[in-house]
């Protein structure tokens, strides 16, 4: 008989069609206005330094997978996210060096000493950037000031210093004047994905696909929003730490934070209950440290700082069906 | 993201507006011996011998199973010992050459069965092989009465629907059966101490069945809210229609409530008012790769390449033939695996409408445990399955809660065969308690013939030998295993008393 060979697979025999790589695909498209805005106000060298990015994640990936006799999964564009993401993180006139430290810490020891996608318990992008920064602070840290200056730009140290850093120096009359249009539209001073109204269409982007859910980047805003209001109320951290909690939110990476470097599928809790307490501590965390710590930003260490409760907050889970009856039950 | 199960897969909507069509009957029938949850059917008859349609040709061993019926007369060309049933599993099977048979025994149906003894009924309806028609295949009376003591109830709920899509089976039955289930609802009312009796239909059908039903005071006709799968399967349906939840591992049953299928009500009256055996099934004969999607009524036993060219045949290219929905069913690999009084569809898909999952590790996207419908964490879940940690999956993870929709592999982005982890880890479970309750049998059987001393020695190689025995047993009548549901421990208990059964006769 000419009849075809039938096939035996396991059900459900449809699928809605997602993929790891498309899912990646997505989270890449996501960070493209954010990339383009980074070009625009800092000019060819951003670019440079997302390729570099790019690269070395790439290489590192197949160097991984080769040493360790892995099958390859480049396909799946995680590293290149990965290495994308970082860039966002960087200064324009980083040495290009920097990226290729971090990226590769980031994915052989962040990712793959973990075993690969899916099992790294911290973000590997923030271990590879908390390398770069204990290492080589200054480098790290040295914002380039946006090639194309707003009329609003009122102080030129203003336009040299990155709002939180300023906020962190000089206190918080010092920055009131920045308005908060420059904050929103990145005509600040700061890294490649500075500019908030890029990195939230992103992160729209991503939730109206359903890549991301909503709960963790909202609980994570409303977390640094709330705060940053009651710490300016009460005045936490004496008078010079005040600044509007808008600041808080657009200035930094706080929104790279809520939308991007929270939202890692594997260091995050998939529960409902998990990701709300996650965000809300998220962003509580970061207004701890930009009020409290050592460090104006705060956003990577605090959500390395909430990857640790992941586990715990995974427990949080809702009762599952027919459980309570079977107890009673026995009872 | 549920949204789009509609889209990937086709909607039954036009096939269950098409009426039920009955197909020639094909050249040759296997019936297997075992279609319900318990053991394989006894063999009632021989090579060689002529049956009369509705003669009884397997006989049931105990409450957990049903005779099987000759769907038609004919010659018994050949007895089987094992073959495939369409949900991968083996059974021996009657293979029936239809002609002229012996003459059928003249059909004494009762008319006015609300007049009759209950316990009466009962026998008729088990007599006549009445299963609940669908994965769970348990016969009636050991599904609404497990303890055989007429138990009543407060609430009757006739499932007119099918959870999953492209099925449309138990929903076609309710809407051209209406008057008919109408009065199987009455018997079934009778049968159990006049419950509150409610049929859920699937909201399209709902005037229609309400024009049909006019008459029927004693039942109300719901219409299912427009849920998606797997929000309105039975169970879950029972939680929202009633506000009781159904223990782990239990049936609706346990919660009071008598949960029937729409077929089965129909099978229930024809066999008490028509004194016809369960001998046809209603399927749905459907998928993109299929010439004719159609509603058949077909013999039990008529295989599946039979079933497809009653429908025009498969396409090009078609290389997966799955008995049940496309969600949970179970591929098939030979097109002779017969229809069987589990198969509630059978469907046609082409190799790029349901790829074979690559291994891929987890990425934790969270996706399962977003469409879980019993709020389990499939993710965890399946990786305690995966490495083999069952008991953990059990304990920590909720194994036994799992309601086996399929959801959590249609969402994985990875592919992974998540369904299967669970199925597996459910399986090797069921074996182990198996395995130790024939060990533990033993050791309280014959405690003096083994000294102290001797038993590590002796005792070990025994119980390899016994652990064989009952995977012999259990292969031999496949009763105990994959079975599509978790049945309760009374089904269990077979496996050791085989395998007593076997060691006695060796010792």
């Amino acid at each position: 008989m000419s009849e075809t060979r039938l096939i035996v697979s396991p059900a459900p025999f449809c699928h809605n069609g997602n993929s790891v790589r498309s899912i990646m695909l997505d989270f890449i498209i996501a960070l493209i206005p954010a990339a383009v805005m980074g070009f625009v106000r800092f000019g060819a060298r951003a670019l440079a330094v997302i390729a570099v990015c790019v690269a070395s994640a790439v290489l590192a990936e197949t160097l991984a997978q080769k040493a360790t006799k892995r099958p390859m999964t480049l396909g799946n564009l995680h590293a290149v996210y990965l290495g994308f993401l970082f860039a966002m993180l960087l200064p324009s006139g980083v040495p290009l060096w920097a990226p290729v430290v971090g990226v590769g810490f980031a994915l052989v020891v962040g990712k793959h000493f973990f075993g690969g996608i899916g099992c790294s318990p911290f973000h590997p992008v923030l271990l590879g950037w908390v390398v770069l920064i204990l290492s080589w602070p200054t480098e790290i840290t040295a914002w380039s000031s946006p090639a194309a200056h707003g009329a609003a730009q009122s102080a030129a140290n203003i336009a040299r210093e990155a709002p939180l850093d300023a906020l962190f120096k000089y206190g918080g009359a010092f920055v009131e004047k920045i308005p908060m249009a420059d904050l929103f539209w990145g005509r600040v001073a700061g890294p490649i994905g500075v500019c908030a109204a890029a990195v939230l269409a992103g992160g729209v982007y991503l939730v109206v696909r359903r890549r991301i859910c909503l709960l963790v980047p909202a609980s994570f805003l409303a977390g640094v929003f709330v705060f940053a209001a009651v710490a300016a109320a009460q005045g936490f951290g004496g008078d010079t730490k005040i600044a509007s909690p808008l600041l808080h939110v657009l200035a930094g990476n706080t929104m790279l934070g809520a939308f991007f470097l929270s939202t890692e599928y594997s260091p995050a809790p998939v529960t409902t209950a998990g990701k709300i307490v996650f965000g809300l501590g998220c962003g509580v965390m970061v207004m701890l440290i930009r009020i409290f710590g050592l460090y104006p930003n705060g956003v990577p260490f605090a959500i390395l700082f909430m990857s640790l409760w992941t586990p715990i907050l995974d427990r949080v889970r809702p009762r599952v069906l027919g459980v309570v009856k079977e107890v009673r039950a026995r009872a | 993201m549920k949204k789009t199960l509609y889209r990937t897969i086709g909607k039954a909507g036009k096939l269950a507006q098409t009426p039920i069509k009955e197909p020639e009957t094909p050249q040759r029938l296997i019936i297997p011996l075992r279609q319900h949850s318990g053991p394989a059917c006894a063999p009632a008859v021989q090579k060689g011998d002529t049956v009369a349609k509705g003669q009884v040709i397997g006989t049931a061993g105990n409450a957990y199973a049903a005779d099987v019926f000759a769907p038609v007369s004919g010659t018994v060309a050949d007895i089987l010992e094992k073959h495939p049933t369409p949900f991968g599993e083996y059974s021996p099977a009657v293979v029936l050459e239809p002609g002229a048979g012996a003459e059928a025994a003249p059909a004494q149906g009762i008319k006015d069965f609300l007049l009759e003894d209950r316990e009466k009924l009962w026998k008729i309806i088990t007599g006549r092989g009445v299963v609940e028609t669908g994965p769970s295949a348990r016969p009636l009376r050991a599904l609404l009465d497990p303890l055989m003591q007429l138990k009543t109830y407060d609430s009757l709920l006739i499932i007119g629907y099918d959870a999953e899509p492209m099925v449309c089976t138990n929903r076609r039955v309710a809407s051209q059966f209406a008057d008919q289930i109408g009065w199987g609802a009455a018997l079934l009312r009778h049968l159990l101490g006049n419950p509150h009796t409610t049929l859920l239909v699937h909201q399209d059908d709902y005037k229609g069945v309400m024009r049909k039903l006019k008459d029927m005071n004693s039942i109300d006709v719901i219409d299912t809210p427009p849920l998606l799968y797997p929000d309105n399967l039975p169970l879950l349906m029972v939680k929202r229609h009633y506000g009781k939840e159904i223990p782990i591992g239990g049936s609706a049953a346990d919660a009071g409530i008598a949960m029937v299928r729409a077929e089965t009500v129909l099978a229930a009256l024809e066999a008490v008012r028509q004194d016809k055996p369960l001998t046809e099934k209603v399927i749905t004969v459907t998928g993109p790769g299929v010439y004719w999607p159609r509603m058949l009524r077909v013999p039990l036993g008529m295989r599946l390449g039979d079933v497809v060219e009653a429908c025009g045949g498969l396409r090009v290219g078609v290389e997966f033939l799955v008995a049940g929905g496309p969600m949970t069913g179970w591929a098939n690999y030979d097109r002779n695996a017969p229809v069987t009084r589990e198969t509630d569809a059978v469907i046609a898909l082409h190799g790029a409408a349901s790829d074979i999952p690559d291994e891929a590790p987890c990425i934790n996207c969270g996706d399962c445990v977003s469409v879980c419908p019993v709020n389990l964490q499939p993710n965890l879940l399946t990786r305690f399955c995966e490495f083999k940690q069952y008991e953990s999956a059990q304990t920590s993870q909720g194994l036994d809660a799992c309601v086996e929709c399929g959801m959590c592999g249609y969402v994985c982005p990875a592919r992974r065969p998540m369904l299967q982890f669970i199925r597996i880890a459910k399986l090797e479970l069921k074996r182990q308690a198996e395995l130790e309750a024939a060990l533990c049998e033993i050791a309280a059987q014959d405690p003096e013939e083994q000294t102290p001393e001797a038993e590590p020695a002796a005792f070990k190689p025994e119980a390899e030998q016994t652990a064989d025995q009952t995977v012999a047993a259990a292969e031999a009548a496949p009763a105990q295993e994959a079975e599509p549901e978790e049945k309760p421990a009374e089904a269990n208990t077979e496996a050791p008393a085989q395998s007593e059964e076997k060691k006695t006769e060796q010792s």
